[in-house]
């Protein structure tokens, strides 16, 4: 069952805070003429150490994917991890099962860089925006962690990158 | 306590059911849709005299990072 929180309407409630002043959670390299900068997100943007704690998990798993360390990756996952991927009926099931998932993206994307553009952590979950390179694709993976592993993750990225990514499945 | 919005583009229905779900009951963070369509003030009619003091869409990035992604993320005070 969703609880529905009281305020729902986006326009008026955004208006109203926008008024206040809000931050944006998106953090570029200010020397960069564009292209966002790796991790560009820091963990000192959270506010409790929990938070950083959490979000730094998420963010080395980002690192070891763009440094091509698979095993790196692999090491941060829970035994019990499930990889989810919006629209994708099947899902990743155990350390293994996703070490064979990165291994086939790797290898025919092995170019592929993810930047995390904005996150925010609620409890064990994190939210990260991330941002493909080259293909400037984005989309967002939202992570359960468990102890300091990761034991969920679902993916959510519009459709070039995940027809390619199930079908290296 | 600062608490965090998650606002989901129109366009993309079903992030917003997964995200509002997800983080249904966590007073730090709420999930919103984007229901607003266009510019209301994109057309430039002349009037005797305009009431409203300054356009309330003071951070219009948001609005433009909604364009050309599926979400933002921002931080209320």
């Amino acid at each position: 069952m969703i609880k529905h929180p009281g305020k729902t309407d986006v326009v008026e409630i955004r208006d109203r805070i926008l008024d206040k002043g809000v931050t944006v959670r998106r953090v570029r390299d200010p020397n960069d003429s564009g292209a966002p900068a790796a991790s560009a997100v820091g963990a000192g943007e959270l506010s409790s150490p929990s938070e950083r704690a959490a979000f730094r998990i998420v963010q080395k798993a980002f690192d070891a994917w763009n440094d091509q360390d698979v095993d790196g990756c692999t090491a941060l996952l829970d035994q019990g991890y499930v990889g989810e991927m919006h629209q994708t009926a099947s899902a990743l099931r155990g350390p293994e099962d996703a070490r064979l998932a990165m291994q086939s993206i790797r290898e025919s994307l092995p170019d592929l860089r993810l930047t995390i553009e904005s996150a925010l952590t609620v409890g064990d979950d994190v939210l990260v925006s991330w941002r493909a390179m080259p293909s400037e694709v984005v989309g967002c993976t939202v992570t359960r962690l468990q102890g300091r592993k990761i034991a969920h993750t679902w993916t959510y990225a519009p459709n070039r990158l995940r027809s390619k990514a199930t079908e290296l499945r | 306590m600062a608490r965090q919005l998650v606002i989901v583009a129109r366009e993309h229905p079903d992030l917003y059911s997964y995200l509002r779900e997800r983080f249904a009951g966590r007073a730090q963070a709420e999930v919103l849709l984007d229901r607003r369509v266009g510019q209301r003030r994109g057309e430039h009619v002349p009037v005797p005299s305009d009431r409203r003091r300054q356009d309330r869409r003071a951070r219009p990035g948001v609005d433009t990072m909604l364009r050309s992604r599926s979400h933002v993320i921002v931080t209320l005070p």
